[in-house]
């Protein structure tokens, strides 16, 4: 009953009445779409390609939740032509494949987009939900079809996805949020921020009873939160190796934005899951399905002086507030990185591991107000990034592979070094 | 003629003797007073010391930037601070209730006054605090801000900031206490106005190239960085 009331606050009216006449799925492939009407319609298509080849027998369900989109997104939905079965394909679904595109309605934001196709999967009783990136134009109906695979017959309760990216990709979580899950958690994902995943439908009903959804910090990076909600509450989680995902996710969002969203999301769950990571004294495993090719080599365009310059004029322009966030050590040792060129400036793991370190228990402790800890942490990051493109720029994937393993490895190491910190935060 | 020369001086001496008679407990009635106030707004301060100390205020004003500012206006620690105020508060009621007690009408009238302004002094006290606090949040912000949005200056920008906040803090508490009010108006409006005034003319007419720039910075076309393939997702 209480299930039922809060799926009901969630969902709009029109949704709900649209949901009971589908009645119960199988399986449940949701898309969150805001202003995607050039990429929804390959996603769609993906999605009822992967129905009516992949699960002809089962009930199936594609939802597109939107955000109030105003460059005719649902529209491209409802007007995207259904693939008729050719002789590749040779076989179509068996039973009605239902197709439900409607605006939601609460707080603007991927967040409720995502609580609503949840509270959706668990009305219809999906045994198996898909949430897909509407951004994305790599999603193939393989890819759906082993995501689905993955919890339908591996029995595991959340897949996470492994995209096949270029060594120089992706720098925010490579350098920090993947890394600090594993030293803190004991968990090795390596595309925590989603994109493509798929959910059993006890850990769906276990996500929904969270209080996490009404944190305003960590609803800015909700992806984050599934995983490490999974992992603490107990469920099995997987890595799916996929394949090369077309998106320019981040792109023209600001770095500083991009920051405060994804960084202040996994600080936040850190707050919330503080006695379950503290207590971590091993590493857990998360299997791997599947295997991707080599990482893409081609040369990627990138300036690396203006990620620099923004680091060095931070240590010297915000000093005052870097005081407040970073150990006297961390801070002496960042201004003498500071002084070195361009050419030989390189960021050491331990210090960079002790800077994130900081900024995570300034962040807990509330040193100064916690947006500020994390805008403060943006040029920071900037300079560790800029240092890895100058470190790395020559050396082959495998070898940025094994230089990303020490990385982890270091902030394994360094846990203690939070714990300590994290413990002054809590007794000051 | 000698005995109403006695008779007057015994008068006299009487009228004297009576009115010190009348005045001398009053006198000592201050004295405890001002002595006695001192050694109780003494321990009254000592106590305040210890109470904010206990409640770790030093660290709270630590981190509202107050104490920095406390430090570079030369004034000791916020703890410190604060029991002076209360102990220069305590003795100074006490003192004055002391002149009080010498029944002199100039000397009550002070004593009514005092306990009237207490109230506005602490309202002033706390628009002071508040402003400061406030001034030294919005600098951060702005700092931080302006830094992320690579505009040009940003300390020049937040010290902008968090001075103009301080100065309308301080002539807020200065009009609450009603000192000099017209003169503190007048001089804050000339102030204000002459500033904008200047940055109006400076930025519109001898900083247009600059003004050029720093709107194309603020709305660049498509900068190198931003043409980079790099994604940091």
């Amino acid at each position: 009953v209480e299930s039922l009331s809060i799926q009901e606050s969630v969902l709009s009216d029109e949704l709900l009445r649209r949901l009971i006449a589908m009645g119960e799925v199988d399986v449940l492939v949701g898309l969150a779409t805001y202003n995607n009407a050039g990429t929804v319609g390959h996603v769609v298509r993906a999605a009822q390609t992967a129905f009516a080849k992949y699960f002809q027998r089962e009930r199936t369900a594609l939802l597109v939740v939107d955000a109030g989109s105003r460059d005719g997104t649902l529209e491209a939905v409802r007007s995207t032509q259904v693939p008729e079965p050719s002789p590749v394909l040779a076989s179509s679904a068996l039973r009605t494949v239902h197709q439900i595109a409607v605006p939601y309605h609460g707080v603007p934001g991927k967040a409720s987009a995502l609580r609503s196709i949840l509270s959706a999967a668990e009305l219809s009783r999906a045994r198996v939900s898909v949430v897909v990136g509407s951004d994305s134009c790599g999603v193939t109906p393989e890819w759906i079809g082993a995501l689905v695979r993955a919890v339908r017959e591996d029995g595991f309760d959340f897949v996470s996805p492994l995209y096949h990216r270029h060594k120089l990709e992706a720098l925010l979580p490579k350098n920090l949020v993947s890394p600090m899950i594993r030293g803190l958690y004991g968990i090795s994902l390596r595309e925590p921020l989603g994109g493509e995943n798929a959910l059993s439908a006890r850990l769906i009903t276990h996500l929904l009873g969270q209080s996490f959804w009404e944190v305003e910090a960590v609803r800015s990076g909700i992806e984050l939160s599934l995983p490490l909600t999974a992992a603490v509450g107990g469920f099995r989680l997987c890595e799916l190796a996929l394949g090369r995902r077309e998106s320019g996710r981040g792109g023209r969002v600001p770095v500083s934005a991009v920051v405060e969203q994804v960084v202040g999301s996994l600080f936040t769950c850190l707050d919330l899951h503080q006695s379950y990571w503290q207590a971590v004294r091993q590493q857990a495993e998360v299997p791997v399905i599947g295997k991707l090719p080599q990482h893409a080599s081609e040369p990627m365009r990138i300036s690396r002086k203006p990620m620099l310059d923004r680091f060095r004029s931070a240590v010297s322009e915000l000093g005052s507030i870097l005081e407040n966030i970073l150990s006297m050590e961390t801070l002496s040792e960042t201004r003498a990185l500071a002084s070195l060129s361009d050419r030989d400036v390189r960021f050491p793991d331990e210090l960079w591991v002790r800077t994130v370190y900081d900024c995570a228990a300034s962040y807990h402790g509330a040193v100064i107000h916690r947006a500020h800890v994390l805008q403060a942490l943006t040029p920071l990051y900037l300079g560790r990034a800029g240092a890895f493109v100058v470190d790395n720029l020559e050396r082959d994937a495998a070898d940025v592979d094994l230089r990303l393993e020490e990385l982890c490895l270091a902030f394994e190491r360094l846990k203690p070094y939070l714990l300590e910190r994290w413990k002054a935060m809590d007794g000051r | 003629m000698g005995d109403k020369f006695i008779d007057a001086l015994e008068q006299a001496w009487g009228s004297y003797l009576t009115a010190a008679a009348r005045f001398l407990p009053n006198l000592l009635a201050m004295f405890i007073f001002v002595v006695g106030g001192g050694l109780i707004a003494f321990l009254l301060g000592r106590a305040a010391s210890r109470v904010l100390r206990l409640v770790n205020f030093n660290a709270i004003c630590r981190r509202s930037g107050l104490t920095d500012l406390l430090l570079k206006a030369d004034l000791p620690a916020p703890d410190v601070l604060l029991g002076r105020l209360v102990f220069w508060v305590v003795w100074a009621g006490f003192t004055l209730s002391g002149f009080s007690a010498l029944g002199l009408r100039p000397a009550e009238d002070m004593v009514s006054q005092f306990f009237l302004f207490i109230p506005q002094l602490l309202a002033a006290i706390v628009m002071l605090a508040v402003g400061i606090l406030l001034a030294n949040f919005v600098a951060r912000a702005a700092l931080l801000a302006a830094f992320n949005a690579q505009w040009p200056s940003p300390r020049l920008l937040a010290s902008a900031v968090r001075f103009f906040i301080v100065i309308l803090a301080v002539t807020m508490a200065l009009d609450q206490l009603s000192l000099a009010r017209t003169v503190v108006l007048t001089a804050f409006a000339i102030a204000f106005g002459a500033i904008m005034l200047a940055l109006a003319i400076a930025f519109g007419m001898g900083g247009r190239e600059v003004a050029r720039r720093a709107l194309e910075r603020r709305f660049p076309e498509a900068s190198p960085a931003e043409k980079d393939e790099m994604s940091h997702l």
